[in-house]
């Protein structure tokens, strides 16, 4: 008994511990509420709504994109007050006025008449003179859904343009502006709002970069606070016929990868150079390092042989094989685009991206119809609430008629009932088709042969859904409420963007995530289990799949971009700010450890006091500028995590500001340095070559003068360094050590010609105390053919002794000892580096020819020949 | 007695001796397993240790380089571990980290050429000769994508 109570609290506990349910606290209902109430035209209105037969590639009339426009605005927010080149902001609805202010290095403004302008439509008319007014609109639109600029000036970072390019040269055209307009609601959730993309630019039609060569024909890079995107004429081709073709699509959704590339993972580290991404081709780096310099020789990427039991995708083209980077941004441009071939070629890498960068939309012909099906089924589905409580009070709501082999299905079941349900899903499904031609780029297409199959497969899916549970033998209507309030209920009791800001702190939030809802939904549906089993089972796929990860994720970040309009202005005067008060504070000594976030310093060296200042309190402060812009509105964030959520949403305004300062001071103190580093550099020169006592009197080779002259100039340089800087100069971005001129010194001092004379000289004394060897060396090398002449001449007669001393000493043979004597001397002492020695070598030997040649006879005579 | 003397010169000459080779002053890279030392590890110390690689490739100087599954490689001198290279842990992420680190040491700071890639930019690398590592980051972000290092 004991034992049983002892597991039951066990399994409590454990119960308790992987809590899998999340109490819905209403906080994003209530966020909404308090919005919906200052904007009442309001987020989420979509126009396909409406009752009209539109289809998303038809020529967009201005009222279409007004109304969407609307549904993205927040004309609540604090507008600016900023006047551009005449251009009055505080005269503009305060989302187009913080537009303008934000991306006004990419507004062309110059020299035009912009005083009288109060909208978008006035600056973009002037801008294009001959335009209907869509072209600022889409601009606008596009800006305000994915959150980086199209850009209309002449000038494209890291490109000389030259001056002969204005500022027309570089303008999208009218059909190019529509066709991202099309690309904006082609793209999933992943590609808005990238912090790492900020503008995108047009080369002046038929031009190129040269660097990169005719056939590159879009460019994406910059830093993470500036990224851009730059496209040429190749890259912005549509084709007439087909909706899809051309290169405009794949193309610049691959330019936009790029940047993506940097915002899956945290810190903008590469995706696909994580492990995740280099797996599925095979991926590795073949790396190199040279041991005496600790340079790295070598960082090439390769792809690994597949195995026996390892196989690995291919590349949807050659390009993509050339490195993980373009692979990504060619798979995902193709996943999207023609997705039939890159699934071929790379099932994982379609897989993956569908799961993970398309939220779990594929776009194979198959993959659309599942999509579409899906869609209208939900939507049918997720209205069957209301519907059922329409027909349950009043069976005449809804007009449809069952044929009679579908009607024979619900036989015990109250016929009028049952043909109002089914009116109203059909409804239902009409409007969802609806929704998906003014919405998805491709249904208009699949829509015109598929219509009635489609509708058929839906309404034949709901019969099977709602059938399923029809022998319970429970009465039709209160089973169909059963399910209506299961519907209800998940939506009164769970939100899962509840549940996706609570998983942010785990270590992967996406399986938080899938954990937390899924136990969610069993815990409110098990109470319908037995009633309905088979509506749960079949509600749950719908349900999981409506709130899939990614675009919860997406719902979240739209709504807070628009609340929070104009936050990332806000960030930007904050770390002016908070820079003013750093950068002029004084340099505390005594200092804790560094603090690197929220703000690293990018690649600069930044002094930990000041990095310091800047990061401390940095995240409260924060904060506080979020909870203001929420007062404004009424808006108040409750929870920690989603404050935690928006205030990252906007950190990138707050440090790449800080980044452009610490830039532009570290410019300037560069400068100093620059400056300092040549006097210490001149006091180092000339202090050394004046007097030349620090080389002493050593033999000086080169590597031990070289030696001798870092150790003396680094003592000058400290001691010169540290009278300069002593003077109050706060050294905040450079570390001077590493920056110390003492090599680029010595390569002067050692060329002068006081030290050059001096290591002459050093030279010439340790050649001449190795001369002695020079004189062994000699009579060394006469032995041999000393022998041979008195061999050949063996007689010790006066004539013989004559002709053998002459045939040692003759002009030739003593030459060949001579000469070869000094080349081994010179080896064997290793003086070959010495420019004196070998002159001093040959002065020896002239100056001592004569006792040389008289010590060679005289051993030669001594001994006794053969 | 005679003998015990012979032996352990024997020892001495034949091996346990090696440790007398090692740098004795540089601290152990962190990441290399307690078992490896650079300098003297050899492949097979470093099979037995770690397993079989699963990529292996020659690199100039008929040296090679086995790379391990967590994304841990080997360089190999001969035979025997001269470069270790690994990546960055989350504090180590930072280039910030390794200014800071050796702000009291001799750097150099190149880029890459054999890194760059198709939009011509390319990987940068710091190098510290003082503790023998060299860092390979992004220098517009300041991420540290690679630590590395050698035995002279």
């Amino acid at each position: 008994m004991k034992n049983n109570i002892l597991l039951i609290a066990i399994l409590i506990l454990f119960g308790s511990c992987s809590k899998k349910i999340l109490t819905k606290t209403g906080e994003f209902e209530s966020i909404e509420k308090s919005f919906l109430a200052s904007n009442p035209q309001g987020p989420g209105r979509i126009l396909a709504q409406s009752d009209a037969e539109l289809c998303l590639s038809d020529e967009l009339r201005e009222s279409r994109i007004v109304e969407e426009i609307r549904s993205l605005e927040n004309n609540k927010a604090t507008g600016s007050k900023l006047i551009i080149n005449g251009l009055d902001l505080s005269k503009f609805p305060a989302s187009q006025a913080l537009y303008l202010e934000k991306n006004k290095e990419w507004i062309y403004t110059k020299n035009l008449d912009l005083a009288g302008c109060s909208d978008i439509k006035c600056v973009f008319n002037k801008i294009y003179p001959a335009s209907n007014g869509l072209e600022g609109y889409l601009s606008y639109y596009f800006s305000l859904k994915m959150g980086y600029a199209l850009s209309t000036v002449n000038s494209i970072p890291e490109i000389a343009l030259g001056e002969s390019v204005t500022f027309q040269d570089t303008l999208f055209s009218k059909e190019e502006l529509n066709s991202f307009y099309l690309l904006s609601k082609s793209l999933s959730s992943t590609f808005q709002k990238l912090p790492t993309l900020s503008s995108l630019h047009r080369m002046p039609r038929n031009t190129f970069v040269p660097k990169y060569g005719e056939n590159t024909c879009g460019l994406a890079g910059g830093a993470f606070n500036k990224g851009y995107i730059v496209l040429m004429d190749s890259c912005l081709t549509r084709s007439s016929y087909d909706l899809l073709g051309g290169n405009f699509f794949p193309l610049v959704t691959h330019e936009i990868s790029h940047r993506l590339d940097y915002s899956i993972l945290k810190n903008y580290a590469v995706f696909s150079e994580s492990k995740t991404w280099l797996d599925l081709s095979g991926w590795y780096l073949k790396e190199n390092i040279n041991q005496e310099t600790g340079k790295v020789t070598g960082r090439q990427w390769a792809i690994r042989e597949p195995g026996s039991d390892l196989k690995y995708d291919g590349f949807v083209r050659n390009y993509a094989g050339t490195s993980p980077a373009e692979d990504f941004a060619d798979s995902i441009g193709f996943a999207r685009f023609t997705p039939d071939d890159m699934l071929k070629v790379a099932p994982r890498k379609f897989n993956w991206i569908t799961k993970n960068i398309f939220n779990g939309k594929a776009y194979t012909s198959e993959g659309i119809n599942a999509q579409y099906i899906n869609f209208l089924n939900d939507y049918a589905i997720n209205g069957l609430p209301s519907v059922i409580n329409n027909c349950v009070s009043n069976p005449t709501s809804y007009a449809f008629l069952l044929d009679a082999a579908e009607l024979s299905e619900f036989k015990d079941y109250d016929p009028a009932l049952v043909q109002c349900i089914f009116g109203g899903l059909n409804q239902s499904i009409g409007k969802g088709i609806r929704s998906l031609k003014g919405n998805e780029l491709q249904a208009c297409n699949y829509f015109k042969s598929n219509e009635s199959a489609i509708v058929k497969n839906v309404l034949s899916n709901l019969r099977e859904f709602i059938k399923k549970d029809l022998n319970q033998n429970i009465e039709i209507g209160i089973q169909l409420k059963a399910l209506g309030e299961l519907i209800a209920r998940l939506g009164d009791e769970i939100d899962p963007r509840e549940i996706f800001i609570a998983c942010q702190k785990e270590q992967v939030p996406m399986d938080c995530y899938n954990e937390k809802l899924l136990g969610s939904f069993n815990a409110i549906s098990a109470e319908y289990a037995a009633q309905i089993p088979n509506q749960v089972n079949s509600y749950r796929d719908t349900y999981l799949q409506d709130n899939r990860y990614g675009e919860v994720k997406g719902k979240i970040v739209n709504l807070f971009s628009q609340i929070f309009v104009g936050s990332d202005l806000k960030f930007k005067e904050e770390a002016k700010r908070k820079w003013k008060a750093c950068f002029n504070a004084k340099t505390s000594v005594e200092e804790e450890d560094v603090i690197l976030s929220p703000f690293s310093g990018g690649t600069q060296f930044i002094h930990k006091s000041l990095l310091n200042c800047l990061n401390k309190s940095a995240e409260v402060e924060l904060m506080n500028v979020l909870d203001a812009i929420g007062k404004k509105i009424s808006i108040s964030i409750s929870t920690q995590s989603t404050k935690k959520f928006i205030y990252e949403m906007y950190l990138n305004s707050y440090t790449s500001t800080l980044q452009s300062f610490v830039l532009a001071e570290a410019k300037n103190e560069e400068a100093l340095i620059k400056r300092i580093k040549e006097e210490v550099d001149n006091k180092i020169v000339s202090t050394m070559t004046s007097n030349t006592g620090w080389i002493g009197r050593n033999p000086a080779t080169p590597d031990e003068l070289a030696k001798l002259c870092l150790v003396e100039a680094k003592n000058i340089s400290n001691q010169e360094l540290s009278a300069r800087m002593g003077s109050g100069f706060g050294l905040n971005f450079y570390n001077l050590f590493s920056y110390s001129s003492e090599e680029e010194s010595c390569r002067k001092i050692l060329s002068t010609q006081s030290v050059k004379s001096e290591s002459y000289n050093n030279q010439v004394k340790a050649v001449k105390n190795v001369l002695e060897r020079l004189h062994e060396i000699v009579l060394e090398t006469s032995r041999a053919p000393a022998m041979k002449c008195k061999n050949q001449l063996p007689k010790n007669d006066k004539w013989s002794l004559k002709s053998r001393n002459t045939c040692l000493t003759n002009y030739a043979k003593w030459k060949s000892i001579a000469e070869s004597s000094l080349t081994s001397w010179l080896m064997e002492e290793k003086l070959g580096y010495m420019s004196s020695a070998k002159g001093i070598g040959s002065e020896y030997l002239q100056n001592n020819k004569a006792a040389l040649q008289a010590e060679a006879i005289e051993s030669m005579n001594r001994v006794t020949p053969k | 007695m005679n003998k015990l003397v012979l032996i352990l010169l024997i020892l001495t000459l034949s091996g346990c001796g090696n440790k007398a080779h090692r740098t004795g002053s540089r601290s152990k890279p962190p990441g290399l397993p307690a078992n490896l030392e650079l300098g003297t590890s050899t492949t097979e110390e470093i099979k037995n240790e770690m397993g079989e690689p699963t990529v292996t490739y020659a690199v100039m100087g008929e040296a090679t380089v086995i790379n391990y599954k967590d994304n841990r490689a080997f360089k190999l001198d001969q035979g025997v571990a001269k470069g270790f290279f690994r990546d960055p842990t989350k504090e180590e992420s930072s280039l910030q980290y390794w200014l800071q680190k050796w702000k009291d040491k001799r750097t150099k700071q190149e880029t890459i050429q054999e890194s760059r890639n198709a939009h011509g930019q390319f990987d940068y690398q710091l190098i510290c000769e003082e503790d023998n590592t060299t860092i390979i980051y992004n220098n517009e972000n300041g991420v540290v994508k690679r630590v590395m290092y050698y035995e002279k």
